[in-house]
């Protein structure tokens, strides 16, 4: 055991404590209440691809509620969404493509080697011959990144990325 | 003494080469599963901090003069009945023995077949968590263990004499299994065979056997409780459930109160550095200052001294994860040389008696960085067990079963992993202030020493935060 400590410094009851405690976890409270309001927009990385639209939403004022109704919808895939392999490569190395959960996600592959390619988590395959097409198109239900892949080379050709909305 | 182990590390080597010698087969260069998090939003970032600044503010106002932690008793829940360890113990082996065939036998596409999966995510990432809600059950549930404690008990009745163990030698310590732990961690994650199955099984056959030899040497508890990676690792996180698997009884504690009894010899800090470490590395690779900054311009220079492609990028991920763990391990030391400013010990002695307060930061890394994993991968085990070798068979009619990614959205997922970061922070505090008032006499100095611990508490949570928000990110 320890030799009694020399109480000369602080005797805070057992009130006092839980008192701190708790105004400790208001203030938490608060600060969350704040922090989530003042940047409510749903995360949107700045990658290399283009981002579907990223208008700058005019919002009045921060309001602490998802903003489902605020997301426009997208109307056609941009014409950047095109994967050329060259090589067993991605021509462009692998890019993100970024999207925002319950949006269409919609890319094409060119590839100039036969191979499968494997959208992870979503789990869809397609066959690619050399010189082919692979087109997807298709709602982004869940949230993550995931690697799409020449399966049978195991070369990553680029990222979806789906944000919550 | 010499003979023995000269024994061992010939056995080891010869395992080694073994698994070496079965390797040199190409695997791929992914993951597991193809998913990854998505990076922490900044709002919950900040909050994040907020919340550990809070959280470390208080526990400095709220400090109590006593220790709280230390001398804890403990409550008798159950028996446990000797059947039950049988039990268990067959389980562990049969279930090894499972995941070995499946490896060896099975397809080697790593997601098609029980081993990996089994492996990263319900042994590796499963144990820590499970540990840490009900106490030491990998205790009773190891294979090599059961094995060894089976042999013993029919060598016994057959009255064939068992040669009492040799002394365990202190200096080695809990230094296999730091090393234990560092080699899992490279081929998880530098080693690029790391999802075929069959080097898996290899490795696990490698890893049993060391220990059946470690223990024949040392004797079963000794070596367990020093040598044994998984089995030291697993303990370290049971040291802080509420539960307690005591001989022949279950006990119930106040949480984290197992922790302070951790017997530190040498080789433990190393032992949470690489834990800590390792994961941080993980989550640190998959970030963008990693993949796009550092990586090409190592991978460049290995492949200009004449390496291959693969190897030089083993070589460049073997740096980053040295680098992870010497990067923790200078983290702890500096906050040690800090509190040794206090006076009366040294800091060796101090990094000995502080060590338990990183076990909370250490299982809050494995939750941050592997929840997901476990909450979406850990499904695959539904229709793996099905069908084990991945040929299409379905023994228990789950085969066609899918991971279902709706269970959980990633907004929850980050609430998860915040929470966990700063509740490891908040426990960690916890038993360093508690260990403090034990060292120190006074309270002041208990208190002028826990300025630093804290400077190493917030430094942890800052790295762990920093390091979701920056996983691929850019």
């Amino acid at each position: 055991m320890a030799s009694p400590p020399d109480d000369e410094t602080r005797s805070l009851t057992g009130t006092q404590r839980a008192l701190l405690v708790l105004a400790a976890l208001g203030v938490l409270l608060v600060a969350f209440v704040v922090i989530r309001g003042g940047e409510d927009q749903p995360h949107r990385s700045a990658s290399p691809a283009p981002a579907t639209q990223a208008p700058a939403t005019s919002e009045p004022a921060p309001v602490p509620t998802p903003d489902h109704e605020a997301q426009p919808e997208p109307e056609s895939p941009p014409v950047e969404r095109t994967i050329r392999v060259v090589g067993g490569q991605p021509s462009a190395g692998a890019r993100t493509l970024t999207f925002v959960k319950g949006e269409r996600v919609a890319f094409e592959v060119v590839s100039d080697v036969a191979d499968e390619i494997h959208v992870h988590g979503y789990d869809l395959r397609k066959d690619v011959a050399p010189g082919a097409t692979a087109r997807y198109a298709f709602k982004a239900t869940i949230e993550g990144r995931f690697e799409i892949e020449l399966e049978n080379a195991g070369t990553l050709i680029a990222t979806l990325e789906v944000a919550p909305s | 003494m010499s003979r023995g182990r000269l024994r061992a590390v010939a056995v080891a080597a010869a395992v080694a080469g073994l698994a070496i010698a079965v390797l040199p087969e190409v695997a791929l260069a992914h993951g597991l599963v193809g998913r990854q998090d998505l990076p922490i939003p900044r709002w919950l970032f900040a909050w994040g901090a907020a919340a550990v600044l809070v959280v470390s503010f208080v526990a400095l106002a709220v400090l109590w003069p006593r220790p709280r932690l230390e001398d804890t008793s403990e409550r008798p829940l159950a028996r446990v009945p000797a059947a039950l360890e049988v039990l268990c113990g067959a389980l562990g082996v049969a279930a090894f023995a499972a995941v070995v065939y499946a490896g060896l036998a099975g397809t080697q596409s790593g997601a098609a077949n029980l081993a990996p999966t089994v492996i990263y995510v319900l042994f590796w990432v499963g144990l820590p968590v499970l540990s840490a809600l009900l106490g030491d059950v990998f205790a009773a549930f190891s294979p090599w263990r059961a094995l060894a404690r089976a042999t013993a008990w029919v060598a016994g009745r057959a009255g064939a004499g068992v040669p009492a163990p040799m002394a365990y030698p202190a200096a080695l310590g809990r230094w296999p299994a730091a090393l234990g732990i560092l080699a899992f961690a490279w081929v998880e994650l530098v080693y690029s065979g790391r999802d075929d199955p069959s080097t898996l099984a290899l490795l696990a056959l490698a890893y049993a056997a060391i220990q059946l030899v470690g223990m024949s040497l040392y004797g079963i508890n000794a070596w367990t409780r020093n040598a044994d990676a998984f089995a030291v690792c697993f303990h370290l996180f049971s040291l802080l459930s509420p539960l307690h698997w005591g001989a022949r009884t279950l006990f119930a504690r106040p949480p984290l109160s197992g922790a302070p009894h951790l017997v530190v010899g040498a080789g433990t800090v190393a032992l949470l550095c690489v834990m800590i470490g390792t994961t941080s590395f993980d989550g640190f690779s998959q970030g963008r200052l990693w993949s796009s900054q550092i990586v090409p311009d190592l991978l460049a220079r290995f492949v200009d001294l004449g390496f291959s492609q693969q190897t030089a990028l083993e070589l460049t991920f073997t740096i980053g994860l040295l680098a992870a763990v010497g990067f923790v391990a200078g983290l702890y030391r500096l906050g040690v040389m800090g509190m040794r400013s206090v006076g009366g010990h040294g800091a060796v002695d101090l990094a000995g008696r502080f060590v338990h307060t990183l076990i909370p930061i250490a299982l809050a890394y494995v939750v941050a960085h592997y929840f997901s994993l476990l909450a979406y991968q850990g499904q695959a085990v539904a229709f793996l067990v099905s069908d084990p070798l991945g040929d299409g068979s379905d023994l228990l009619g789950t085969a066609s079963a899918t991971i279902d990614y709706g269970v959980i959205g990633a907004t929850s997922i980050w609430y998860v992993q915040v929470a966990a970061l700063v509740i490891g922070h908040a426990a960690g505090l916890t038993l360093a202030h508690d260990r403090a008032l034990v060292v120190y006499r006074r309270v002041r100095d208990a208190t002028r020493s826990q300025y630093w611990m804290l400077a190493v508490m917030v430094a942890f949570t800052s790295l762990g935060l920093f390091l979701l928000s920056a996983a691929a990110q850019e």
